[in-house]
This record gives structure tokens, C-alpha cells and sequence, in this order.
């Protein structure tokens, strides 16, 4: 007998059992994702600065940086230090721009962090159900935002792929604690958000949270110390500046004199912003339906998404996936303390991966409640899935269906969009190539857009300070020497109307018309100071 | 299934990349971030149109308005109301409607009342009682502005001119010319009407320094602006020509610098758009001097 079941034992052993293990596609899909979003991402693609000033802004930083001036606002005519922007992204610009000076080469460097971040997103997303994989990552690959800003010379997408890079390593570098090459890239990576964006604090806080709670001490020192480190090349880079919690405070920073906020006018503020991320700002960046979209459809998207990202929220924290539960919650901290004026979507983009997340796993918890109660005859019909996840799985499948074809649509409409531009700028940028062609290198102009307008005129730029004060505005313009000033058309901003305008009717003869352009009314005026 | 080696990670995606970013690189190589400027309007009608006029006007004041309510700040609103009434005023000489000059007294007032102390918003108030043919009370409000800003140029330069043109005292306005002239000697007209003065009082020499400087002054600024310029400046066309013409009178009253004279009576005969005015000078120089002047055309 124990001869006969050796036998066949060995038989057994010979011939395994064809066992039907499911074979694991992600990774084809991910390539099949990142070409996609490559070839969308290069149907946009505009070689041109975008018209956002803060675009400008790194661009002057990156060139100061490779021209070896310092961390210096060579647009300005006094070249002032830098002393708002984290060095991180003007450090990238400039390696990008000692190989080519257009914002050609800057771009392309953007949109690769653009596709790491998705890569990135597969690795962080690897072990998931595939319920929760797939959606996710098409949604991130095809975010109409995330595509529109990875084609920006901006911070969001590298603080993006950065703070995913270091999730990625801390996790691995927790679960093999003796690999000291792991824990070093860890911390490194650890180090990068808060140098791409101020924001980035909401990322160290919760890694010493975390790593406090994980009783992880060498991961506190070392990133303590290498944020003590970077921080502090950037402050003997920048000199001395306002500090950000002094930013936080302030009632609006482009008008200091106002003072701090109180404590009510700050649970005004946080209440404010709370509204405004809830009802309209998640809305817009996670479902991008356009200006077209009412403003009834959009509250009611962005409310809906909110609620369904704070249930995906608070089932990770009773999961006890700390890390970025607690991210998220500091991230949105710093955003209901920032002032209002400058709550908006480009602040979400740092986080779109986790709130797309956190909406699908919302969604399937919700889903799955429903259908626990009602629908059981449905998955009994039609699949041999299991009833708790048949509804639940189907629905994350329909809505991410339906929002993948929202964000490609954004994408699809903005392809003619982001090569064209408004007249107005087209105007404004036409004044800067008069400027070039026509002053001299000395010639100092006043505009609103002074960060762009020095990159196309090659001429120092300011902005007029915002002040009603005419006198005020008039000392300024002879404490630089400013010698033209740009009255532009700008559909979008009627600032200059407001401020410069006065200055002029009150001083006619000091202001020459020696440029002009028609639709809208764009003028290159001369300053003749007697 | 061997994979091949392409398709593994580590060389899918930065193959991957670098094709896509060749093909940009390939297809944006002829890209320049510059361009040429579009061509200017000199359409007369466009430059009407502008900050100084119409409809930019009411927009502005509805900004400020705007501004007005929204600002917190005490000091600033008061400028916003200055600010609103200096608009007011320029719409005023846009469109010669009395109730924009009430509109900007009103607004000139208030600031004024709430802020005694900006010689800008005196200044201001000088130029409305011009505008109403008030010219005592305008030279009143010039010379509280200049009390406040003893160097406030603007304010000297009006009040010479509503002295000299307004209330006919020469003396008095000779004084506040020769102050502007001290703080800024390239100021526009006030050497010419300087050197008027000094003529009528017998000033030859003063006055030929005066008339040269003007011609220098528009020289310069003609250097400086009017070749780019495209809305021409009557004012300083008209105190240059007269400062030829007066010179040209001094030489010939001198009969010394007779080669100097025709430099000066050819430039001011170029200039003059007007052919009776240059029959006129024409006939003058015959009959004073017996001077026979060559027929000069306009200049283009």
C-alpha cells in the first residue's frame, strides 16, 4: 500500500494540477496607458510659455540659475533674490535650460514627470483589486487637469510624482528595514515636495506623524536633518523673506497694510474654503465639464464627490492606512487656512491620484451598501461574482467609464485651445516684441504680466504697485526708472485700468502714446519724467 | 512567454519617452518664443479711442466704483474718489457734457475734504476752475498745492500759463516760469513763454536763450520719442515754431546774425502749416527789415 501511494505521489508530483491562476494584465495595460497619454499629451503640446505668470516665474529662476546670476529675479531691474518659490523646480529648469535655452526643453522635462506620475501610481496601486487599479490609473492618466498642468512649466506635476516616489520607497523601505540603500532613496525622495512646493509641509508633517506613530525614529532624524539642510541652502539662496506662516496669516498678501485675520475671521476663512473645495473646486478638477456646464450640475458633481472621497477618506483611517490618510487631511488643512482668493484647482492637482482614489473606494463602499440590501437578485442573474462586490464592481466600472470620457473630452477640446491665443494676449505679447525691437537694453516697462513680458521682450519688467495713490505710483515708476509703460486690453484683469489709468489722466503729458493696436485697445506708452 | 527585452520596464518606458520627446524636438526645431510685432494702427479714429476717451472712460469709472465699495483701506478710497473725479473730468473734455464737470467737483470735494493734505488733489481742483473759466479761484487752488509741494511742477506750470494767458500779469508768471525752468529746464512751452515775457520786457538776450532752449527741448525730445511717437503734439510743434520765428525777429532787429536768421525764419516757415500766416511773416520781414525771404515750403 505505502508502495502504491509513493507512486502516485510521484505522479502527482510529476503532473501538477493545471491550477486556473488569473494572469495579471497591469502591466501591458499600464504601457498601453502611458502611450495613450503620451500621445494625447503631444497633441496639446504648445512649445510656448503658458499665460500663467507663476510659469514665467520659474522659467526667469531656472535661466538665472543657469546663467550662474543666483537664485535671482533677473527680470526685475534690481534683480532682487528670490524669496517665495522652493528652489526644487528652478534647480530642474536650469539643467533643462543649459541644454535648450527656448521653453521647449523646460516642457518636455514637465511632461516626464507627467508619465512618472502615473508610473508611479501603478507601483503605489500595484496590490489593489482591479476594481480599484484600472480606474484609477486611467482616471490619472487622462485627468483633463493633471494632462493641462503636466504641459506647464509649474511645480504641480514633479511635486506630484515626487511625494508618489517617496510613498513608493517608504512603504518598501518599511517592509525591508535593513536595506540602507532603500532607506536612503526614501528619505531623499521624502525631501523633494516640500522643494517643489511650500504645500509640501503637509507632506513632511505626516511623515514624522507617521513615522512617530510607526515608531520609525531614524526616518524622524533623517528627514529633520535633510529638511534643515535643503531649507536652509534655499533661505541663504533667498536672504530673508516672509515666512509662510506669516502668508497664512495675513488677511490677503497683495495688501499687506490689511493686517492679520483674527481667530473668527479665520473660522470665517476656513469655513469659506471649505465651501468652496467642497461644492466647486473638487468638482472641477476631478470632472471637468468646461464653463459650459451649469453651475447647479457642478455644485451637485462636487458635493457628491466630496462626500464620496471623505467615506474612501475615513475607510482607509479604520484600515489604519495612516500615511496618507493623514497627507490628505494636512494637505486640506493648508488649503482651508490659505487665503481665499487663492483657492482653486491648480491646488488639487498635487493630489489628484489620492482623491481619485479615495472617490473610487468611496464609491465601492457605498455601492457595496446598496447592494448588501436591495440588489441580490441582479448578481444571482447574471454572474457568479460575489453579490457583495457584482453591483459595487459595476458601478465603479460606469461612472469611471463616464468620467474617463468627461476628462478625454476636456483634453479633445483643449488641442486647438493651447495653441492658439486670445487676442488680447496676442496684443500684449506684440508689445513686448516692440519693446524689443524698438528701446533700448536699458529700457525699463511696466506691465501686468512683467515675468512674461520680460521673457518675449528682453527688457527688465515690473508690475505698477496696487495702489490708488497716484503720487505713489509716479515715485515708483522714477525709483526704477521706468521708461515705458504697457496699457494693455486684458479681458481677464482690469487692474491695470484701475491703477495705471488715473496715473496717466492725471499726468498726461508725461505719458507719450508710441505704440498701439486695435482689438482690444493695447498701448506701448512712454514715460517723459521732466 | 519570454518577454523581449523592449518591452521590460526599464526599457520601455525611457525608449518610450525618448521617441516622443525626439519627435517634438524634431517637429518644433524651426520654434522661436519671438516674434515680429504686429504692425501699429494710425488710424486717427482708433487713437481716439483710447485710455484718454469715450467708453474706456465710463469703464473705468464703473472699475473704481467697484474698487470703491470693496476697499478697506480709508486712505486708499479716498484716492479711488479722487480718482473717479479725475476721470470724470477727462470724460468731461471728451464729450463737453456739464454734468461731468458737477460729477467731478463732487468727487474732487470729497477727497479733499476727507484728505487736506495731497497737493495732487489741489492741483486737480485747479484744473476743473480752469476748465470752468473760474481762473481766480483755480489760481487759488494751484497756489495751495504749490504751498503744500513748493516743487510741485505741474501745478507751477499751469499757474504760469493761467497768470500769463488768463489774468494777463506777465511779471507774476515770469516768476513761476523761471521756477520751472529751475527744477526741470525740459519742460515743454515754459522756455518759449519765458521767452516771450522777457521779450515784451525788453529782455532781448534772456529772451534769446530762452527760445533756444525751447528749440533744443523739442530737439531733444523729438530724439527721444516723437520719431516713434504716433499722436502728434500741437503744443510743442507750435512753441518750437515761435521760437524760430522770435529768434528769427531778433537777428533780424540785430542785423548782425543775418545767416542765422534765415536758418531760423526757413525752419519756422517749414513748420507752419498755415500759408497766410507764412505770406504774413513774409510781408512782415519786407516791410520791418527789408528783408526779402525765399520761398520755403512746408515741410512734410
Amino acid at each position: 500500500m505505502k508502495k502504491k501511494t509513493s507512486k502516485k505521489t510521484k505522479q502527482v508530483e510529476k503532473k501538477p494540477v493545471s491550477t486556473p491562476v488569473a494572469k495579471d494584465y497591469s502591466g501591458v495595460f499600464v504601457k498601453l496607458l502611458v502611450v495613450l497619454q503620451l500621445l494625447l499629451l503631444g497633441l496639446q503640446f504648445s512649445p510656448s510659455l503658458c499665460t500663467n505668470g507663476d510659469n514665467a516665474r520659474y522659467f526667469i529662476l531656472g535661466k538665472s540659475l543657469a546663467q550662474g546670476s543666483g537664485y535671482r529675479q533677473i527680470d526685475q531691474p534690481d534683480a532682487p533674490k528670490e524669496k517665495q518659490y522652493p528652489l526644487g523646480l528652478p534647480l530642474l529648469i536650469s539643467a533643462a535650460q543649459k541644454v535648450i535655452h527656448t521653453p521647449l526643453g523646460a516642457k518636455i522635462l514637465i511632461s516626464f514627470f507627467g508619465v512618472l506620475s502615473t508610473l508611479f501610481c501603478f507601483y503605489w496601486l500595484k496590490g489593489s483589486a482591479w476594481y480599484i487599479l484600472y480606474p484609477v490609473l486611467s482616471l490619472v492618466a487622462f485627468s483633463g487637469y493633471l494632462a493641462e498642468f503636466n504641459s506647464y512649466i509649474m511645480s504641480e506635476t514633479p511635486y506630484l510624482s515626487s511625494s508618489l516616489l517617496a510613498i513608493i520607497l517608504l512603504y518598501r523601505s518599511l517592509k525591508n528595514t535593513n536595506n540602507r540603500l532603500l532607506f536612503f532613496c526614501a528619505i531623499g525622495a521624502s525631501l523633494l515636495p516640500v522643494n517643489f512646493r511650500s504645500a509640501g509641509i503637509a507632506f513632511s508633517v505626516a511623515w514624522l506623524v507617521f513615522v512617530i506613530m510607526k515608531k520609525q525614529y531614524k526616518y524622524l532624524i533623517a528627514h529633520v536633518i535633510g529638511l534643515i539642510v535643503t531649507l536652509g541652502a534655499t533661505r541663504i539662496l533667498s536672504g530673508d523673506s516672509t515666512p509662510y506662516i506669516v502668508q497664512l496669516l495675513q488677511k490677503n498678501s497683495y495688501i499687506p497694510e490689511l493686517g492679520l485675520v483674527t481667530f473668527t475671521e479665520m473660522i470665517q476663512r476656513i469655513l469659506n474654503n471649505i465651501g468652496t473645495y467642497s461644492t466647486l473646486v473638487i468638482g472641477q478638477a476631478l470632472v471637468p465639464l468646461g464653463n459650459k456646464a451649469s453651475p447647479d450640475l457642478i455644485r451637485t458633481i462636487s458635493c457628491t464627490a466630496t462626500l464620496l472621497i471623505f467615506i474612501g477618506w475615513l475607510s482607509q483611517l479604520i484600515e489604519k492606512r495612516w500615511f496618507i490618510s493623514l497627507y490628505i487631511f494636512f494637505y486640506f488643512g493648508i488649503l482651508c487656512l490659505w487665503q481665499e482668493q487663492w483657492s482653486s484647482t491648480r491646488f488639487i492637482i498635487g493630489i489628484i491620484p489620492f482623491l481619485y482614489h479615495y472617490l473610487i473606494l468611496g464609491m465601492f463602499i457605498l455601492a457595496q451598501s446598496i447592494s448588501k440590501r436591495k440588489i441580490t437578485l441582479a448578481s444571482e442573474l447574471f454572474t457568479n461574482e460575489s453579490k457583495k462586490t457584482f453591483f459595487a464592481t459595476k458601478t465603479i466600472v460606469g461612472v469611471s467609464a463616464i468620467l474617463l470620457i468627461v476628462n478625454i473630452s476636456y483634453q479633445a477640446g483643449a488641442i486647438p485651445i493651447r495653441w492658439k491665443l486670445s487676442y488680447d494676449w496676442e496684443n500684449f505679447f506684440s508689445c513686448a516684441d516692440w519693446v524689443r525691437t524698438h528701446t533700448g537694453k536699458s529700457a525699463v516697462v511696466i506691465s501686468r504680466k512683467p515675468g512674461l513680458f520680460y521673457l518675449r521682450s528682453n527688457r527688465s519688467s515690473l508690475i505698477y504697485p496696487f495702489s490708488h495713490d497716484v503720487d505713489n505710483i509716479i515715485t515708483f515708476l522714477r525709483k526704477y526708472k521706468v521708461t515705458h509703460v504697457v496699457i494693455d486690453g486684458f479681458y481677464w484683469s482690469r487692474t491695470t485700468a484701475k491703477y495705471m489709468s488715473p496715473v496717466i489722466l492725471n499726468h498726461p503729458k508725461k505719458f507719450k502714446v508710441v505704440y498701439a493696436l486695435q482689438r482690444p485697445h493695447t498701448y506701448v506708452l512712454e514715460f517723459v519724467d521732466q | 512567454m519570454i518577454q523581449p527585452a523592449i518591452f521590460k520596464d526599464r526599457w520601455f518606458y525611457p525608449m518610450l519617452f525618448l521617441v516622443w520627446s525626439s519627435i517634438l524636438l524634431v517637429r518644433f526645431s524651426d520654434f522661436k518664443y519671438t516674434k515680429r510685432p504686429i504692425p501699429p494702427t494710425t488710424n486717427e479714429q482708433a487713437l481716439q479711442q483710447s485710455i484718454h476717451q469715450g467708453t474706456t472712460l465710463i469703464d473705468n469709472i464703473r472699475d473704481l466704483q467697484e474698487s470703491y465699495h470693496r476697499e478697506e483701506r480709508k486712505s486708499e478710497k479716498i484716492h479711488i474718489l479722487h480718482n473717479i473725479g479725475i476721470t470724470y473730468y477727462h470724460l468731461y473734455k471728451t464729450r463737453r457734457t456739464p454734468h461731468f464737470l458737477d460729477s467731478t467737483f463732487h468727487y474732487f470735494v470729497a477727497s479733499l475734504e476727507s484728505k487736506p493734505s495731497i497737493p495732487r488733489f489741489y492741483f486737480n481742483m485747479g484744473r476743473l476752475f480752469t476748465e470752468k473759466r473760474d481762473h481766480r479761484t483755480a489760481q487759488t487752488y494751484y497756489q495751495q498745492s504749490i504751498a503744500i509741494d513748493s516743487n510741485y511742477l505741474d501745478a507751477l506750470h499751469n499757474l504760469g500759463t493761467l497768470t500769463y494767458f488768463e489774468l494777463k500779469k506777465p511779471s507774476e508768471a515770469k516768476i513761476y516760469f523761471s521756477r520751472v525752468i529751475a527744477i526741470a529746464s525740459t519742460q515743454p512751452l515754459t522756455s518759449y513763454l519765458l521767452g516771450k515775457i522777457c521779450l515784451d520786457e525788453g529782455e532781448v538776450d534772456r529772451a534769446e536763450i530762452n527760445f533756444k532752449r525751447e528749440i533744443d527741448n523739442y530737439n531733444n525730445h523729438r530724439d527721444r520719442y516723437l520719431k516713434k511717437q504716433i499722436a502728434s503734439s500741437h503744443i510743442l510743434d507750435l512753441s518750437m515754431r515761435n521760437s524760430h520765428l522770435e529768434l528769427a525777429r531778433i537777428y533780424a532787429q540785430r542785423g548782425s546774425n543775418l545767416e542765422q536768421m534765415q536758418y531760423h525764419i526757413k525752419m519756422y516757415m517749414g513748420f507752419e502749416p498755415y500759408p497766410e500766416k507764412r505770406t504774413a511773416i513774409t510781408k512782415e520781414f519786407e516791410k520791418k527789415w527789408n528783408i526779402t525771404l525765399r520761398k520755403v515750403e512746408k515741410k512734410s
